[in-house]
């Protein structure tokens, strides 16, 4: 199997989280670029190249959002619902992490558009598992849209 | 026929009377042929000498009674006399007279009879007379009789000669038993109070020769002793000669007229002692009685009130109620608990209620009125001041009850906050708690072969402890979303669910435990989480809570009460004391120390879940027995 490069966005609030998925991705090995957006807005931002993010180059537009719903500014259920309204990017494959299992919240991330709904696992074995399965069936396995035309700048 | 005997030498004085009597003087033979006739006999039975003589005295008697003539005759055979034997004879014009008849054997001078002599008296007006005097005395009689006073008639010596039925009832002896006997043997009268005996009426009549009446209070005891009250009088019974024949004694019994006087006089006193006014008025509205009542509510004594208009009580406003009430009482009607306003002697105005009922006389004829006022002035008073606070109760329960709503809602909304902030805190509290547990083991894996022993093991008590931490914030997140979220209710099989619980749990497992149970087990009505977070965390209290080193066995049964179902799940564990049982269920509330590690959490879920379910959840255990932990749930149909 060869590593395909990608690019991950990750939308992500928690610095803890963040260190314990980058963690992760380190433990599991995955060598794609991942980066970060530290609330929902900052996510719109990158996903639309707006600001600071215009340079594609440094920024490119990913292959895959890893999408925390409990977010400041605009939440993940915000964001999931603009990129499923944008043609640039409604068919970007989106995996909502959340700390909840409420079978309501589960729904309407769905129904907003949601390509997985995966629970935050608790320890750190179990989030280098995760990332682990991610890597081979997202980034190995699974066929990624090839990113829209980014806009022309 | 047989010659007439001469005459004795008197016979010419003989003639002489025989010739003069008034009386018929007729001589007959054996034969019953008439031999001698004198006037008085023609002139009662109309035949003249000439033609009675020689005839049969057969002519004289009635056919019906033909047969008293050989009768006489045999009668005079034998040589008897009759005498004054009455019978009917008839006249030469037929008429019928009443005679007595003396008849004598005639003997001649041997001593042989020969014939018979009859005197004969016409008595017919003495019979009338007699028959006269009979039926007045009879009729005499019948009237002392049919009185309804008792009468009791004695000679001029006091002795009984008449009673009629009142006066034996009275005195309980009969006319035939009291006859003869003296007054005071059948009338025995004594002073009612004194019991003295009263003198014999009989005898003071006799003495003073004028009528007495009898004393009051006078007692007559009777043949048996019962006792009544008597009014009498007696009174001398004059014959023409103006001497004294008799007394007659004419006496009632009084008891019910006593007991009329003593029903009187009590309501004389009950009116005079009552309350409230009883006061009577004519048709005119002037005031005939005024009681110590009346005196008191209105202020006027009676002197100052009776033969005074009603109108004197009533205000000047009101005198036309007068007018109704008098046009009321002439029609007979009587008027109840009128509550109207009198005014007093001193001006003071005064609630009462009056009831007025007309007053008749013995004809029914309405003559007036009686009424009966109360004062109800304080009654009144009360009742508005009753009125009054049970308004201002009303209000103020209204103002309550407002109260209550508006806080019930601003409660509903604090319980509906405090529950979305504990679920939303608890939540929260996971995250810097599993942080610090991942931050651990990062330090123990990538710097773990740095650290000293000492301090390998304080960082695995932190862990320990933070382990403990999410335990009970896990804890703590089901509790209060079983507290909140909704919980629908379905038919259970409760053996699958344990089952189920057991499969997942080695701890609930063999060699680990030992759980049985008693099939069937009843289907219940609840929340099958609910129900498998309440049976996980008694199973887990049933393994925890051992001897050291004792193997756990659990019994499962289900029994159906009624409409419900009762599951028990029973161990061999260390037991609760009664003492601890209270608290059991107690939110944070732990038994044991650090030989049995818990959060206190676990049985107050178990209640929260089955009170959410409509059940509920009892012990029953005994320190070192082993406890029993019963559910009771709706039975599934």
């Amino acid at each position: 199997m060869t590593q395909k490069n990608h690019c991950i966005l990750l939308a992500e609030d928690d610095e803890n989280d963040v260190i314990f998925l980058k963690r992760a991705f380190v433990k599991a090995e995955v060598n794609d670029a991942l980066h970060l957006a530290p609330d929902g807005q900052i996510a719109i931002d990158y996903l639309s190249g707006a600001g600071q993010f215009a340079d594609r180059n440094t920024f490119p537009f990913p292959s895959l959002l890893l999408l925390d719903l409990k977010m400041p500014r605009k939440s993940g259920m915000d964001v999931l619902r603009w990129i499923r309204a944008q043609p640039t990017c409604q068919i970007l494959p989106v995996i909502v992490f959340s700390s909840s299992v409420a079978p309501q919240e589960v729904s309407a991330a769905y129904e907003a558009g949601a390509n997985a709904f995966v629970t935050k696992p608790a320890g750190i074995p179990e989030r280098t598992e995760l990332v682990r399965l991610i890597k081979g069936f997202w980034l190995t396995f699974t066929q990624l849209p090839y990113p829209a035309p980014m806009r022309a700048t | 026929m047989a010659a007439f005997s001469p005459p004795a030498p008197s016979y010419q004085l003989l003639a002489a009377i025989v010739d003069s009597s008034d009386d018929a003087i007729v001589s007959k033979d054996l034969n019953g042929i008439v031999t001698s006739w004198n006037p008085a006999a023609e002139r009662i039975f109309g035949y003249s000498a000439q033609e009675a003589l020689g005839q049969s005295i057969l002519m004289l008697i009635p056919e019906d009674r033909q047969e008293e003539e050989p009768k006489i005759l045999d009668r005079i055979r034998r040589g008897e006399r009759i005498d004054h034997f009455e019978t009917v004879r008839r006249k030469k014009d037929g008429q019928l007279i009443h005679v007595s008849v003396t008849i004598s054997p005639i003997r001649d001078d041997c001593g042989n009879i020969i014939g018979a002599s009859k005197i004969a008296r016409d008595i017919s007006l003495q019979l009338k007379l007699l028959h006269q005097l009979r039926g007045s005395e009879e009729r005499f009689r019948k009237t002392l009789s049919s009185i309804g006073d008792a009468v009791i008639a004695t000679d001029r010596h006091g002795k009984i000669t008449f009673m009629n039925a009142v006066a034996e009832s009275l005195t309980g002896w009969t006319e035939s038993a009291a006859k003869g006997r003296a007054l005071p043997a059948v009338f025995k009268i004594v002073h009612e109070f004194t019991r003295n005996p009263v003198e014999d009426p009989v005898a003071q009549v006799l003495r003073r020769k004028e009528v007495v009446g009898l004393a009051n209070h006078t007692l007559l005891i009777a043949r048996d002793g019962t006792e009544r009250p008597i009014d009498d009088s007696a009174a001398p019974i004059a014959e023409t000669n103006e001497e004294i024949a008799g007394v007659v004694l004419v006496f009632r019994d009084v008891t019910e007229r006593r007991a009329a006087e003593i029903v009187t006089q009590r309501l004389a006193a009950i009116v005079h002692s009552s309350e409230d006014a009883i006061i009577s008025k004519d048709l005119n509205s002037i005031i005939t009685n005024w009681n110590e009542g009346a005196h008191r509510i209105f202020g006027y004594t009676s002197e100052e009130m009776i033969g005074k208009s009603i109108l004197t009580l009533i205000p000047p406003n009101l005198h036309d109620e007068e007018t109704q009430i008098i046009s009321r009482l002439k029609r007979g009607e009587r008027i109840e608990h009128f509550e109207t306003i009198r005014r007093a002697k001193d001006g003071r105005l005064l609630e009462i209620s009056l009831s007025i009922s007309p007053i008749r006389n013995e004809e029914g004829v309405v003559i007036g009125a009686s009424k009966i006022a109360r004062d109800i002035t304080e009654r009144k008073q009360t009742e508005r001041q009753l009125t009054l606070a049970k308004a201002e109760l009303q209000t103020y329960a209204e103002q309550l009850e407002k109260k209550v709503k508006e806080r019930t809602v601003v409660l509903q909304q604090t319980v509906a906050e405090l529950e979305a902030f504990s679920y939303t805190l608890t939540h929260d509290l996971r995250a810097p708690v599993r942080a610090i547990q991942s931050f651990l083991q990062i330090l123990l894996e990538d710097h773990g072969s740095e650290l000293k022993d000492n301090a390998l093991v304080l960082v695995n008590k932190v862990i320990g402890s933070t382990q403990r931490m999410d335990r009970m914030i896990l804890d703590l997140l089901t509790f209060t979303r079983l507290s909140h979220e909704a919980m629908p209710l379905e038919a259970i099989e409760v053996e699958n669910i344990i089952r189920d619980i057991i499969h997942y749990r080695p701890e609930f497992q063999p060699p680990n435990a030992k759980i049985d149970f008693v099939l069937p087990l009843c289907r219940v009505m609840g929340n099958e989480a609910a129900f498998k977070q309440c049976l996980t965390n008694l199973l887990d209290n049933a393994v925890k809570f051992v001897r050291a080193g004792e193997i756990p066995q659990i019994k499962i049964y289900s029994r159906s009460i009624g409409s419900t179902v009762l599951i028990c799940i029973e161990d061999n564990g260390i037991g609760i004391s009664s003492g601890d049982q209270a608290q059991l269920f107690r939110m944070f509330s732990r038994l044991h120390g650090n030989q049995y590690p818990g959060n206190g959490i676990g049985l107050a879920l178990v209640r929260k879940a089955v009170e959410r379910m409509g059940g509920s959840v009892g012990v029953e255990s005994e320190a070192g027995k082993g406890s029993r932990f019963r559910l009771q749930l709706s039975k599934a149909l």
